[in-house]
């Protein structure tokens, strides 16, 4: 089967129409372009939560003293009459910042965890769901605030939302931490979460190897190559670390949620992997080789056997359509500061069989198309594989561009 | 052969609009549910989920998570 991901980027705009008076395409671009901004700005002032409300509403009949200090993350405050101390702190979580309200308690021994609120995050739903059926937060009941809240430690992840289990632990963990520190004046005894590189990140390493030796070599290696990174991507990438690339993740970079490199490794080696080969190679290694619901959307091809072709002009207007969904997207992921809202794709959905309402009709929906026409949802309807392709198309100008200054300088 | 396969173009070309109007309607419909779960989310109204109950000495432990 050809490669409909390999064939080289669909060729940008719909034909070029002659000036036919007003611009109006060029208007309706300015002005969602306008739109965009004007719903981030709104988006990162209006969404800013008053965690102070939310804590009082969550605790009341106590009175809560903050300090002046509480300008930004974390807030400490005391309970009054109490010998209690609530912080507020942030971990970094998939889809941005995931923010805890932790309530430390003084016990003869040192202090323990008294109580929990998940104040804000911005996870998708899908993972958030895992949590719960994982029994994922049962953990931090009655733990002493000397723990060291390790994923991995004394916490343990859940398979498939392994990130925002790990940005939980941490909000939790700097919470804790500093409420013993600070207000119960305790030595710390606890270890520091060194850097997460273990077999997990080693395996997702793995398979980009072998994504560009698949790219490359077209003997038996590049053969075998090819099919250990299918069922990887399906199996690893998929169902178990569940780290598909969304909107949601190209919205998270434009906000500025970018995890650290020391928690998230995984997070820097699928972006540096994908970009990375985009800017070296001019390959969108991901959709090519990588991206698990390509290979499910194979599998179910291949099921069938019915191979629906779409034209070019349908394909030129499935682009546009893709423009204009994502632009949607963007805007709800804008206007609300959370980039999983707007993410419509049914990948987490897949890979860890949770979903909110209509996302139950989508999965289906995709898998049908593709029993139909092959790589139905990539082709027609998948924003990351369209700005991928966008990032390689760019390349492809800049670097003929160059090429052609270099022959006109000699 | 090349007649055959200008025939069936209209045939596929119909199938791949009538899926991809249905998914076309799936996505504006998850749209449609972001954008009610957007006006509930008033500033004062984030989600506040209680991880793990009160666990004071004297009560006994209610680590159950409430998705309020």
């Amino acid at each position: 089967m050809t490669d409909p991901i390999d064939s080289p980027p669909p060729a940008g705009e719909l034909p070029a129409e002659p000036s036919r008076g007003f611009p109006w395409r060029a208007v309706l671009e300015g002005v969602a372009w306008t739109l965009l901004v004007a719903a981030f700005i709104i988006g990162q002032i209006a969404a800013r939560p008053d965690y102070e409300k939310m804590l009082k509403q969550a605790l009341p009949g106590e009175t809560l003293v903050g300090s002046d200090a509480n300008v930004t993350l974390p807030f400490v405050y005391r309970i009054e009459g109490k010998d209690d101390v609530v912080i507020i702190a942030a971990g970094e979580g998939y889809g941005g910042p995931l923010v805890v309200g932790v309530r430390a308690r003084r016990t003869e021994d040192g202090g323990r965890l008294a109580e929990a609120l998940m104040l804000s995050h911005k996870e998708t739903p899908a993972f958030m769901e895992r949590l719960h059926r994982g029994n994922f937060f049962r953990q931090f009941g009655g733990k002493e605030v000397s723990d060291n809240f390790i994923v991995g430690d004394d916490i343990d992840a859940v398979s498939g939302a392994t990130i925002s289990a790990r940005g939980l632990t941490s909000a939790m963990r700097n919470a804790v931490h500093l409420g013993a520190v600070n207000h119960l004046k305790l030595e710390p005894t606890w270890q520091q979460p060194g850097w997460i590189f273990g077999v997990n990140e080693a395996v997702l390493v793995l398979l980009f190897v072998l994504a560009f030796v698949a790219g490359y070599r077209k003997d038996k290696i590049g053969k075998y190559a090819a099919l250990t990174v299918t069922v990887g991507a399906l199996v690893f990438i998929g169902f178990y670390a569940n780290v598909s690339l969304s909107l949601a993740n190209i919205a998270g970079i434009f906000m500025g949620y970018i995890p650290s490199l020391r928690q998230h490794p995984m997070w820097w080696i699928m972006m540096i992997g994908v970009l990375g080969s985009i800017v070296a190679m001019g390959r969108n290694i991901y959709c090519q080789r990588l991206c698990p619901f390509m290979v499910v959307q194979d599998l179910a091809q291949k099921v069938s056997g019915v191979k629906l072709k779409i034209d070019s002009r349908f394909q030129r207007r499935a682009r546009t359509l893709i423009f204009s969904l994502s632009w949607v997207a963007l805007m709800l992921i804008f206007l609300t500061a959370h980039p999983a809202l707007g993410s419509y794709e049914p990948f987490a959905m897949m890979f860890s069989l949770e979903g909110l309402g209509i996302q139950w009709y989508i999965l289906p929906a995709s898998i049908l198309g593709s029993l139909f026409v092959p790589r139905f949802w990539c082709r027609l309807f998948c924003p990351v594989g369209l700005y991928l392709n966008e990032i390689v198309r760019l390349r492809r100008k800049i670097r003929t561009a160059f090429s052609r200054k270099a022959v006109g300088g000699n | 052969m090349m007649s055959r396969r200008k025939n069936e173009r209209p045939w596929e070309l119909k199938v791949t609009w009538t899926l991809s109007l249905a998914m076309l309607l799936l996505v504006f419909g998850f749209f449609y549910q972001s954008f009610q779960e957007m006006l509930q989310i008033a500033p004062v109204q984030v989600a506040v989920e209680r991880l793990s109950g009160p666990a004071t000495p004297d009560e006994p432990e209610n680590v159950e998570p409430d998705n309020n």
